[in-house]
């Protein structure tokens, strides 16, 4: 190492070692900084244009996702449904009576809300947001609510309604809790307990080859009659044969009805039929159609109003057996013509006067002057002095001859008439429930009044057009089940004989209950003991039951011409809302 | 803000508040949940009662940054207020999933928020990993260590003092003469305007300047920095050594020290010369010493001295931009945030 120096001082200034250290480098940003900076300017900028971006793309950027389809016209404005500073649902901190009135009335300027029942508690009821949730994209159905919409009140259904029923309004008796369409969890069907309807019918025997208990023709014995007798095609009248005759068929095969033969689905225009009140709104297809005597039973059930050979309408038989049915022979050879057309198988009064039976569907003074009528023209036709009566061949009014033919007349009509309500009465009561009834004074022109309790009145069917009444059933999707899956109580045990008691089956409810929907209606899976796949079809609660009433929205009703849109059914406190088709 | 040891008395209660609030929280949510029926959202009572506290939270959270600023807001002490800053942005994850409907949202600026929201956090989750680590990483791995600011002129000044020594200790290069010391000293000041000293570097370099045309061969003191460690501490202390009369033989050593250490001690790693690594400096070094006289020996090792300290200010570097580096990242978008929370709540309130 070389001899060191000597330094000339000692080892630099205090000054010299301070300046090691920049002092000021704090005043200066640093690189690490100025970007720091630059980037929150850069934020700063970028939340304020996204926030312009905001104000004017409001739907895309506020809305949670699309409307559903049916609402896309007013996906841009807000303001239709939304209402400032208004929570549109319920289960918020601000929601108030007053918010849900502003609210629903947004949605009532276009849809009904009907209330549900007369019973409902009116803070139960939620604002229309509540169940009907929009904003989940455009193939939402608004209309198909979850189920614990319904569930929230019907699970604890006693507890959700008013304690004192209006007038008028009855409360169900069915309170346990409704939580799930399943045997568990669903009362049977409340509909289906009991028949309401009060016609004598036998399913059974209707649904047999030849309409008889007693077998195929071939079996019965030739000269068999009454129950025992099978028909046949050739018994109807040429035009009835052509409608209930298979393709194939012949005139001397046993008459084989089905289920199509009475219950008829589709349109009711189609048909030529008028759609009852009650199907309003439905989708074509989706009820049967009331039967009608004059399409469904007249071709084989003529209404005779008066005894012939064969005929013996008291009723049906102790033992099941009905009557002898016959179409009755025409009062003359023109008449002939006329009931083998089958004019008998019609309703129209003239015409089967002339067929010599009476209408169907009269009432006990249409009846009564039917009769009337009917038996005053052939006595006009076998006496026609009885124009002259009431002529006077003298000048003063009295005439020793006339009292005798008016009481002669009068005494005829009078048995004619009795005779005739009685055997009417025997063919009626065959079907219906039939009651005496009081006719009023002077039915007949010109004459004293008639004895008191002389008219037959029918009761009405009361055959529910709809069964259900608190939901609704569309057959057209079950088109490709068969009838007996659902009825099977309609269809005769081929192997049995005839009944021992009456073959009348019409007080049988004839739909399946609860069971059968469950079967497909339930979560998808399968049978713990086949291993066939069960389930798998919806079975939430709008499947079948709709919440809201039916008919046009008076908003609608006031702008289109009268008579453009059916009116809306009554909805009164002792009938529950109807449901629409689905 | 490291969390643990001494701090933990502090943070336990921290995080027992969260985990209740956290609970508390949930279980209403749960409640209604079921009474509902489906997920409630953001309008209704948990949810808009967990959004409001969540976006008072986040309020919160962006006053720290004044907070720090006006140093004279004594409310409350900076420390506490980080703190609470940790511990309530946390407790803003569980609180904005309620608001959330559970993340099932809609609407661009909803996502935005959203996104917006989990990259605050995660960024400031990873801040707060990394503050439990680094620290003392840089403690036990960079004992030279310096502000980090300042790294590029404090290795300006040691490649200068260094550079002083070479020139001193070594023999010159053939006709060096003024010329060349004058280059010598355009060389430094160039160095020194770029780290900013502007007319303090003037005023030094004239001064380093003058004395060096007085005696240029009377350069008497190298003030250099060395590494000292006594006791287990260890530390850079700034040693001012005497100059020695050149040493016959040292002309390779100082075009070794011009070529490959000064570019080194001036530009670090980025210099992308072979004594960034360890390993490779030894050999250097270890080729220099055989190849120098024994003389030159002392000189050799504060050459490898310094360029051990240039290492360590690399290292520095590194885990400074990993410590703060979070923050170019955490700190913008939260201003974002805020922005767009200042959009959103009117907005959500209008048609809600």
């Amino acid at each position: 190492m070389p001899e060191p120096v000597t330094p000339r001082s000692g080892g630099g200034s205090s000054r010299e070692h301070a300046s090691r250290i920049d002092r000021t480098y704090f005043q200066r940003p640093s690189r690490f900084q100025r970007v720091r900076r630059g980037l929150l300017l850069a934020a700063v900028v970028a939340g304020a244009a996204w926030g312009a971006w905001a104000a004017f793309d409001g739907p895309r950027q506020i809305a949670t996702g699309p409307v559903a389809a049916v609402h896309a016209k007013w996906e841009s404005d807000c303001s239709a449904c939304h209402v400032p500073f208004a929570p549109i649902k319920d289960n918020t901190w601000f929601s108030t009576a007053a918010t849900r009135q502003v609210m629903d009335a947004k949605c009532e300027a276009c849809h009904r809300g009907e209330a549900h029942h007369p019973l409902q508690v009116a803070a139960a009821a939620g604002s229309c947001a509540s169940c009907h949730a929009d904003h989940r994209g455009r193939d939402a159905d608004l209309s198909r609510v979850a189920d614990r919409t319904c569930t929230a009140c019907h699970g604890d259904i006693a507890a959700h309604r008013l304690a004192d029923a209006p007038a008028g309004v009855t409360p169900s008796t069915v309170v346990a809790p409704i939580t799930r369409f399943d045997d568990d969890h669903h009362p049977p069907f409340a509909a289906l307990s009991a028949d309401p309807g009060r016609l004598k019918f036998s399913h059974g025997r209707h649904m047999r080859a030849g309409l008889s208990f007693a077998g195929a023709p071939d079996d019965a014995p030739a000269t068999a009659t009454g129950a025992a007798a099978a028909w046949t095609y050739a018994r109807l009248a040429p035009a009835d044969r052509g409608r209930y005759l298979p393709a194939g068929g012949h005139d001397h095969d046993p008459i084989q009805l089905s289920c199509a033969s009475c219950h008829e689905f589709g349109g009711a225009a189609a048909a030529g039929r008028t759609m009852p009140a009650e199907l309003a709104g439905a989708a074509p297809g989706a009820y049967a159609l009331p039967v009608d005597f004059g399409r469904h039973c007249a071709a084989c059930h003529a209404l005779p109003f008066e005894a012939t050979a064969g005929s013996a309408p008291t009723g049906p038989a102790a033992d099941g057996a009905d009557a002898a049915i016959t179409l009755l022979p025409p009062a003359n050879a023109d008449e002939e013509a006329a009931a083998a057309t089958g004019a008998a198988a019609t309703n129209n009064a003239a015409t089967a006067a002339a067929g010599r039976v009476v209408p169907h569907g009269l009432d006990a003074l249409a009846l009564a002057r039917f009769l009337e009528t009917t038996f005053l023209e052939d006595a006009l036709r076998s006496d026609p002095r009885l124009l002259d009566v009431g002529r006077a061949r003298r000048p003063l009014p009295t005439s020793a001859a006339a009292p005798a033919i008016e009481a002669s007349l009068r005494t005829l009509l009078e048995e004619r008439f009795d005779h005739a309500i009685a055997f009417t009465r025997g063919t009626c009561e065959k079907c219906h429930e039939v009651e005496s009834v009081s006719l009023p004074p002077g039915v007949l022109a010109a004459e004293p009044p008639r004895r008191a309790a002389l008219g037959i009145g029918v009761g009405p069917a009361r055959v529910p057009v709809k069964w259900f009444t608190k939901a609704f059933f569309n057959h057209q999707p079950h088109r490709g089940f068969d009838c007996r899956e659902c009825h099977a109580a309609a269809y005769p045990d081929a192997a049995a004989g005839p009944p021992a008691a009456s073959p009348i089956d019409s007080g049988i409810v004839m739909i399946a209950g609860r069971e059968s929907c469950t079967t497909c209606h339930a979560p998808a899976g399968h049978d713990p003991f086949t291993g066939k796949p069960v389930g798998g079809v919806r079975f939430d609660c709008v499947e079948c039951h709709q919440y809201h009433g039916l008919g046009a929205h008076p908003a609608i009703t006031a702008v289109l011409p009268a008579g453009t849109l059916p009116a809306a059914p009554a909805s009164s406190p002792a009938a529950p809302p109807t449901s629409i088709a689905r | 803000m490291i969390i643990g040891g001494t701090t933990w008395p502090k943070d336990r209660p921290w995080i027992a508040g969260i985990a209740l609030a956290t609970v508390l929280a949930s279980a209403c949510y749960a409640v209604e949940w079921s009474a509902d029926g489906r997920l409630p959202g953001g309008s209704s009572r948990t949810g808009f009662g967990a959004g409001v506290v969540a976006g008072a939270i986040i309020v919160f959270e962006l006053l720290l940054w004044p907070r720090k600023r006006v140093r004279s807001w004594r409310l409350g002490s900076a420390q506490s207020w980080l703190r609470a800053h940790v511990w309530l942005g946390l407790l803003a994850v569980p609180l904005v999933l309620l608001h959330s409907r559970l993340l099932f949202v809609g609407g661009l600026l909803n996502l935005a928020l959203l996104a917006l929201f989990f990259a605050v956090i995660a960024s400031g989750v990873w801040g707060l990993v990394l503050q439990q680590y680094l620290p003392r990483a840089i403690l036990e791995q960079v004992p030279a260590e310096t502000i980090y600011d300042q790294i590029e002129h404090v290795s300006r000044q040691q490649c200068r003092e260094t550079a002083k020594l070479v020139d001193a200790v070594c023999e010159a290069e053939p006709m060096r003469g003024h010329g060349d010391a004058a280059d010598d000293h355009a060389r430094d000041r160039a160095d020194d305007h770029a780290d900013g000293r502007g007319d303090a570097a003037d005023h030094d370099h004239d001064a380093d300047r003058d004395r060096h045309h007085d005696d240029v061969d009377d350069d008497e003191h190298a003030v250099v920095t060395g590494f000292r460690s006594m006791t287990g501490i260890q530390g850079r202390v700034v040693e001012t050594l005497a100059v020695y009369t050149a040493i016959p033989g040292t002309l390779p050593l100082r075009r070794r020290f011009f070529a490959d250490v000064r570019p080194y001690l001036l530009a670090g790693k980025a210099s992308g010369s072979p004594l960034a690594g360890a390993a490779a400096s030894a050999e250097f070094f270890a080729g220099l010493r055989a190849s120098s006289p024994a003389a030159a020996a002392d000189l050799i090792g504060r050459l490898e001295q310094s360029c051990d300290q240039r290492r360590q200010l690399d290292l520095q570097v590194r885990m400074h931009e990993w410590l703060h580096g979070w923050l170019l990242v955490h700190v913008p978008l939260s201003v974002a945030l805020g922005v767009l929370l200042a959009i959103h709540v009117p907005v959500a309130l209008w048609y809600w």
